[in-house]
């Protein structure tokens, strides 16, 4: 295909569709998300998280002279892939809790019941225009009411003593949709595969241009391990990937939002250590936290309390 | 792009992320808008963008054209999982001040109500295709794209980008006649009207 046929295509393309209505943002919206934007900045610029020249240092294989938008593929494919894993350490440690988890028993689940997912969960709150004055505000408890068979229909997160339907935020839904890999439900992740390098090779597929390629696998399978209930030869096949994503390490003591201690398996990205904690004695996923390297701060954490299911958005189980 | 804005973007000098959020806001506000048929959404997206832009600004090569690209390539991916990019810039999010409840102008309403109805015909032939085709047509029919540059936006080969034009165009043909008209058009795509008209809520998780 040359050129002139590039432009008859889209062309085409063009005619076929309607005209969409470009346009700029509403009047004084602009200002207020770049004055928003400005001001996150200078919260996100400390001078001791990573620098991206220092960062560049310590991994010169990642620098590399290319056209800025090739350099998203370059990256992509110097990134150690499946062959070097975890540490022997997590390696250990994720084949005992996928164990764990597969011997779960199944639930029955009928398509018109409700995901239920209590957790207590803890967000970093920063005052003023400067990163230095941020306080992790007191855990609270969150809960989350999601269809298990299809996205369309609402759900419901109560949070804060507040009560917010839970609609799927695009508009371009075939109904019922039983939701993807970044917003999964039930009945979607019953249908994933139980072969690890499988299930990453799909999840990875999935975050296609999400860079970089182990931090993304790993926050993905930390969502679906967390705020999600997955069966558990799924669960155990999502432990078993994550023990084949390079960087992933083990942090002998951890502490989840409710002060539960337990071990936890990590992954370091850009100075802040994610964590997801599990019990040390029944090796059951207990919360998760997120601490800044580069302060010691914790920036972020959770702590699951029950999962169930249930027949209506809003009934609590029992 | 002046080398030296590039280099203090890669940097992290906020200043010049203030000159690329001035710079390509709007077209990041589009692409949002096409993708996820909704204004709210749209306006998260922009902010996300360039929350995203900030954290991945290592990444950029110091030399070479336009920052445009990148940032509508993380736009697509913004778009893809708003729920999750939310959740990664929950604190910051939660700080944007929420929109006036009254539009300012009255005009400015009744230029949204023409725009709402023009994206619905937009979001009915889009909702007919997948959201890989969908992204692509954003990307190279609606921000002028050229197909390798779109490639190198998603992360996907330039063969995948004409092979899904490809076949979101056999699909529009078979919705579409030829020699369609706009005001015509409604009638002969199927789309799923209840679903593009339903009021779509930010999912906050």
């Amino acid at each position: 295909m040359n050129a002139d046929d590039s432009r008859r295509d889209l062309a085409e393309l063009a005619r076929l569709l309607p005209d969409p209505a470009g346009h700029d943002l509403p009047a004084g919206r602009h200002l207020v998300l770049k004055e928003h934007l400005m001001s996150e900045l200078r919260i996100a610029d400390r001078p001791t998280a990573g620098s991206p020249v220092r960062r560049r240092r310590r991994k010169p294989a990642i620098v590399v002279a290319v056209a800025m938008a090739a350099a998203v593929a370059v990256v992509l494919a110097l990134l150690p892939r499946g062959t070097s894993g975890a540490s022997p350490a997590a390696m250990r440690l994720l084949a005992k809790i996928a164990a764990a988890a597969g011997a779960q028993p199944i639930a029955h689940v009928r398509n018109n019941q409700f995901s239920y997912i209590s957790s207590w969960v803890s967000y970093q709150i920063c005052q003023g225009g400067s990163g230095n004055n941020c306080v992790m505000e007191k855990p609270h408890e969150r809960q989350i009411w999601q269809s298990v068979s299809n996205q369309c229909v609402t759900g419901l997160v109560r949070e804060y003593a507040q009560d917010t339907p839970l609609t799927f935020s695009s508009n371009y839904l075939h109904c019922p949709y039983p939701g993807d890999i970044h917003d999964p439900t039930y009945r979607f992740l019953q249908r994933l595969p139980t072969n690890p390098r499988a299930l990453l090779g799909l999840i990875e597929r999935e975050m296609q241009g999400q860079l970089p390629r182990p931090e993304e696998a790993f926050t993905t399978i930390g969502d679906l391990i967390g705020e999600a209930i997955a069966p558990p030869a799924v669960s155990a096949a999502l432990y078993r990937a994550a023990a084949l994503i390079p960087g992933v390490t083990v942090v002998a003591n951890a502490t989840d939002a409710i002060g539960r201690h337990g071990v936890a398996v990590a992954f370091t990205y850009q100075d802040t250590r994610t964590e997801w904690i599990f019990s040390s004695k029944t090796l059951q996923y207990l919360g998760s936290r997120s601490v800044d390297l580069a302060t010691g701060a914790t920036n972020g954490m959770s702590a699951v309390t029950q999962r169930a299911f249930v027949d209506r958005a809003g009934q609590l189980p029992g | 792009m002046e080398p030296n804005l590039r280099a203090g973007i890669r940097a992290g000098d906020p200043d010049a992320f203030g000159l690329l959020f001035d710079e390509h806001a709007r077209a990041v506000y589009n692409l949002g808008f096409r993708l996820t048929a909704n204004w709210s959404a749209a306006e998260d997206v922009v902010s996300l963008t360039f929350l995203e832009a900030w954290r991945l600004r290592a990444r950029i090569d110091p030399a070479g054209e336009s920052l445009r690209p990148w940032l509508l390539g993380i736009a697509v991916n913004v778009c893809r999982n708003l729920a999750r990019a939310s959740r990664r810039h929950q604190a910051a999010m939660s700080r944007i001040p929420p929109p006036p409840v009254v539009p300012d102008f009255a005009d400015e309403l009744a230029g949204r109500l023409d725009d709402t109805a023009a994206l619905q015909l937009v979001t009915e032939a889009l909702g007919a295709l997948r959201r890989g085709e969908r992204e692509i047509i954003a990307l190279c029919v609606w921000s002028d794209l050229d197909y390798a540059t779109a490639a190198q936006a998603l992360g996907v080969p330039v063969g995948t980008v004409r092979s899904r034009l490809s076949r979101a165009r056999r699909r529009l043909r078979t919705l579409v006649p030829a020699d369609r008209e706009p005001a015509h058009g409604r009638e002969q795509v199927p789309g799923n009207r209840a679903n593009a008209a339903r009021p779509s809520w930010e999912k906050e998780r």
